[in-house]
C-alpha cells in the first residue's frame, strides 16, 4: 500500500484517520503523524464539509466498492488551504478490528486541464462541433453548433442527434451511426450523399460533417464538426448556370492560353467551327486561323498581355473542312488568382451572313440611288425637248389657231415645266448620297453666312430678320451643309405668317453632338404631319399657294442621315416652327 | 459684202439642233451652220477643212459633250492638239452643269461652258447671248 501510485487513506468507523501512504502525504501536504487520528473532514473543502458526514452515513449503511461522488466534482483540501480536483475509489474492509474504509485518491489536476483545452479547442472551432455518446445522444456543443441549428447550449444537451436530422432521413439515421461506431474512424459522413441539418425551427440547409471518434472514460464518443454549405451550394449553382449559359450561347466561346493553346470550347464554338470540345482543347487556335491572319492573331495577343480588350475584331476564321467564315471576335484576358495574364477568353460570332446582308443592302442601295439618278439624268434630256417644242408651239402660233388649240398647247407646257422640276428635284435627292464629298472639318458659321448672302434678295423682300449666336465646327460636306441651312431658312421664310420672318439659329452641345436649332415665328403646322414633311413629294399646302415641289425637307433629312445624324421638327399652328438637327462635332473641335 | 460667220455645231439630237439653229439664224448676223451629228463627223468634217483649200474653216465650234461614236471631249482634244485647228475658239453647249465635266472641258482648252438653261426662252437668251458675245464683241483670230 505504501509504494501505490495513488494516495491511500484508511478512515476507520468514526471517520478517523488510521493510516495514509507516502502518495497521501504528498498530495495533501501533510506529514504522516499530522493526520493519524484527525477525522476524515479535514481534507474535505469547508463548503463541502456539511454534506459529507451525510454521504459517509449513505454509504456505511450499505458498503460496497464503488466510486465516491457519482457525478459529482470532488475536491481535496490541502494544508495549506489550497484545493485539489480528485476521483476517490471507496472499499469497504471487514476486519477483527471493525469496520474501516479505504479510500483511494487520484490527483485528476491535470486530466481537469485537458478536459478545459479541450472544451475551449471545441468552442473555438470554426465550424459547429457536436459531441455525441454512443446512446446518440448530444452531451456537448460550441458556439457555432447553436447559432447553425438554433437549439440554446441547454437545449442541445442530452437531445438525441436526430432532433437536427430532417425528418425523411431519421429513420436510417441510428443504422449509420451503428455502422460508424462499429468501425470508428475518421471520416466525411454520407460519403457521396447530400447531407441536410435541420434547425430547431424546421427549416433544413446543406451541410458538410467530419466524424471523429473519440475515446473517453466514459466510452466511444463521437465528435462531429459540421459545416453550412449553402452559400457554397449558391455559389456552385450560380456557377452552373453561368457555366451552361456560356455552354448553349450561339456564340463560340472559347478559353485559350496566351500562346493559343485552347483550353475550353463550348457548344457554340463546335457548331460554328467543326471541332468537338475533345478535339479542339488542348491543341493551338492556330488550327482555327488562316494563314493570313495569323499576323492580327498575334497583334492581338500583344494587345491582351497588354491587359487590353479588343472588341468586335472583323477577321475570318478556318473552319474544320476548310471553308471559312467571316467573325466578329471579342476577347478578354484572363487572369490567375494572383492577377497574372495567363490566357484569353474568346467570343466569336459568325457574321457572314450579317455582311452578306449588309454588302446585299449596300448593293441594292446603290442600285436604287443609280437608278433614281440615271432616271432623272437622262429624262431630262426628252423632257427638254418636250418642253421646248411646247413653248416654242406657243410663241410662233399663239393667238393663229383657235382658242382650244391655245389651251391644249398651255396645258402640254405647264405639265412638261411641273415635270422637269420634279425631274430636277429627283436628281437633286439622288445626288445627296451618289455625289456627295467626304465629310471634313467645316466653320458652320461660315456656310451660314454665305447662306444668307446668297438669298440677300428674298430675305429683303420679305423683310425677314436673321439672328445666329457663335456657331461650331462640325463634320460636314459643305455643299450639302450650304444645302440644308438654305432649305430650312428658305422654307422658314417660304412659310411665314403676316408678321415679318423672324429667324433665329443655334448650335447647342448635346451628348456627342452638336444640336442646332432653327426657329421661326411662321404659320407653323399640326404635329401630326411632323414624319410626312420629310417625306418625297409630301406637301401640306395646295398646290399655288406655296411654290415648290415638296422635295426641300427631303434633301434635308437625306443630308443629316448622310452625316450620321437626325433631324426633326416641333411645331404650333400659328406660333411658328422649329427644325433641330444633329451634326458631328469636327475632329478636335471639341463639344 | 462681208462674208458670213462660220459656225460648226456638233450636235446628235436633231431636235436641239434645230432648236439652236433656228434662235441663231432668227438673229440679224448672216450665219453660215454647218451641223455634224456626231464626234467623228465634226473631226473628219475639221480635218478635211483644214487640208482642202476650197472648205473654209469654221469661226466658231458649238460642241455638245454627249456624243455618239467619238465624244464630245475626244473631238475637244484633237481639236486643241491640231495646230490649223486649235485657234478655233470652242463653246461647249451641253446639258450637264456636273463639275467634273466643267473642269475637265477648261483643262481640255474649251474657250467657254455654257449649260442649256431649262425652258425655251432661257435657252433662247442663251443662244443670243453667245452669237452676240462672239461675234459682235469679241475679236476672232
Amino acid at each position: 500500500m505504501e509504494a501505490a501510485p495513488n494516495a491511500m487513506i484508511l478512515v476507520d468507523h468514526d471517520r478517523l484517520i488510521t493510516m495514509v501512504n507516502k502518495s497521501a502525504e504528498e498530495l495533501f501536504g501533510y506529514a504522516r503523524e499530522d493526520l493519524i487520528g484527525k477525522p476524515i473532514e479535514c481534507l474535505v473543502p469547508n463548503r463541502f464539509q456539511q454534506g459529507h458526514s451525510e454521504h459517509v452515513r449513505e454509504f456505511l449503511s450499505a458498503p460496497q466498492t464503488r466510486a465516491m461522488g457519482a457525478g459529482r466534482e470532488l475536491y481535496g483540501r490541502r494544508r495549506d488551504g489550497t484545493e485539489v480536483p480528485i476521483e476517490i475509489g471507496l472499499n469497504p474492509i471487514e476486519t477483527p478490528d471493525g469496520f474501516f474504509t479505504l479510500a483511494s485518491i487520484i490527483d485528476i489536476t491535470e486530466r481537469k486541464h485537458a478536459d478545459e483545452r479541450f472544451r475551449l479547442a471545441v468552442e473555438a472551432a470554426p465550424n459547429a462541433m457536436l459531441m455525441v455518446g454512443a446512446d446518440r445522444r448530444i452531451t456537448l456543443v460550441n458556439r457555432k453548433a447553436e447559432d447553425l441549428f438554433g437549439y440554446s447550449r441547454e437545449d442541445f444537451i442530452g437531445r438525441p442527434i436526430e432532433d437536427i436530422v430532417p425528418e425523411r432521413f431519421r429513420q436510417k439515421h441510428p443504422e449509420f451511426v451503428q455502422g460508424f461506431l462499429a468501425k470508428p474512424k475518421t471520416r466525411a459522413m454520407g460519403a457521396g450523399r447530400e447531407l441536410f441539418g435541420r434547425r430547431k425551427d424546421g427549416t433544413e440547409m446543406p451541410i458538410e460533417i467530419g466524424l471523429n471518434p473519440i475515446e473517453t472514460a466514459e466510452g466511444l464518443v463521437t465528435l462531429a464538426s459540421i459545416i453550412d454549405i449553402s452559400e457554397r451550394k449558391r455559389a456552385e449553382a450560380a456557377h452552373e448556370q453561368l457555366a451552361a449559359i456560356v455552354e448553349f450561347s450561339d456564340d463560340a466561346i472559347i478559353g485559350k492560353t496566351i500562346d493559343g493553346v485552347i483550353t475550353s470550347w463550348n457548344f457554340g464554338a463546335e457548331r460554328l467551327f467543326g471541332y468537338t470540345a475533345d478535339a479542339a482543347i488542348g491543341r493551338n487556335i492556330a488550327m482555327i486561323i488562316p494563314e493570313r491572319c495569323m499576323e492580327a492573331e498575334l497583334s492581338l495577343r500583344e494587345q491582351i498581355r497588354e491587359s487590353h480588350s479588343v472588341s468586335h475584331f472583323e477577321t475570318v476564321r478556318k473552319r474544320k473542312d476548310g471553308t471559312e467564315i467571316e467573325v466578329s471576335v471579342t476577347l478578354s484576358p484572363i487572369r490567375s488568382t494572383l492577377g497574372e495574364i495567363t490566357g484569353a477568353s474568346s467570343i466569336a460570332r459568325d457574321i457572314t451572313e450579317i455582311k452578306r446582308r449588309d454588302a446585299e443592302l449596300k448593293r441594292s442601295n446603290a442600285e436604287l440611288e443609280q437608278f433614281a439618278y440615271v432616271a432623272s439624268h437622262d429624262l431630262q434630256e426628252p423632257l427638254r425637248m418636250v418642253a421646248n417644242y411646247t413653248e416654242l408651239l406657243a410663241q410662233r402660233y399663239q393667238g393663229k389657231l383657235d382658242e382650244k388649240a391655245d389651251k391644249y398647247i398651255h396645258y402640254a407646257s405647264d405639265g412638261a415645266r411641273r415635270m422637269q422640276r420634279l425631274v430636277a428635284d429627283l436628281l437633286a435627292y439622288s445626288r445627296v448620297g451618289s455625289q456627295g464629298r467626304p465629310l471634313v472639318k467645316v466653320r458652320s458659321s461660315d456656310v451660314l453666312q454665305g447662306v444668307l448672302e446668297s438669298i440677300d434678295r428674298s430675305i429683303h423682300e420679305s423683310g425677314a430678320s436673321i439672328e445666329f449666336g457663335p456657331l461650331p465646327d462640325v463634320l460636314a460636306d459643305e455643299v450639302q451643309l450650304r444645302q440644308l441651312f438654305q432649305n430650312l431658312i428658305g422654307n422658314a421664310i417660304k412659310f411665314r405668317s403676316d408678321a415679318p420672318p423672324r429667324v433665329v439659329v443655334k448650335a447647342i452641345p448635346n451628348g456627342d453632338r452638336w444640336l442646332f436649332s432653327v426657329t421661326d415665328n411662321g404659320i407653323g403646322m399640326e404635329m401630326q404631319y411632323a414624319d410626312r414633311i420629310f417625306q418625297m413629294f409630301q406637301r401640306l399646302n395646295e398646290r399655288g399657294k406655296y411654290d415648290g415641289s415638296g422635295i426641300g425637307l427631303a434633301i434635308s433629312k437625306r443630308i443629316v442621315e448622310r452625316h450620321a445624324g437626325s433631324i426633326w421638327i416641333e411645331s404650333t399652328p400659328g406660333a411658328g416652327t422649329s427644325f433641330y438637327f444633329t451634326l458631328k462635332p469636327a475632329e478636335g473641335g471639341g463639344i | 459684202m462681208t462674208r458670213p460667220i462660220r459656225i460648226l455645231l456638233v450636235e446628235d439630237n436633231q431636235a436641239d439642233a434645230d432648236l439652236t439653229m433656228e434662235t441663231l439664224e432668227a438673229g440679224k448676223l448672216r450665219l453660215q451652220i454647218k451641223l455634224a451629228i456626231d464626234g467623228a463627223e465634226a473631226i473628219d468634217y475639221l480635218r478635211g477643212a483644214a487640208r482642202d483649200s476650197k472648205t473654209e474653216l469654221p469661226d466658231l465650234i458649238l460642241l455638245d459633250l454627249n456624243l455618239p461614236k467619238k465624244d464630245g471631249r475626244q473631238v475637244l482634244r484633237e481639236i486643241k492638239a491640231e495646230e490649223l485647228l486649235r485657234r478655233i475658239p470652242v463653246v461647249i453647249l451641253t446639258s450637264s452643269d456636273a463639275e467634273q465635266d466643267i473642269l475637265k472641258s477648261y483643262d481640255l482648252g474649251a474657250n467657254c461652258y455654257v449649260t442649256k438653261p431649262v425652258g425655251l426662252s432661257a435657252f433662247q437668251s442663251i443662244v443670243r447671248c453667245v452669237e452676240n458675245f462672239w461675234f459682235t464683241v469679241v475679236k476672232l483670230p
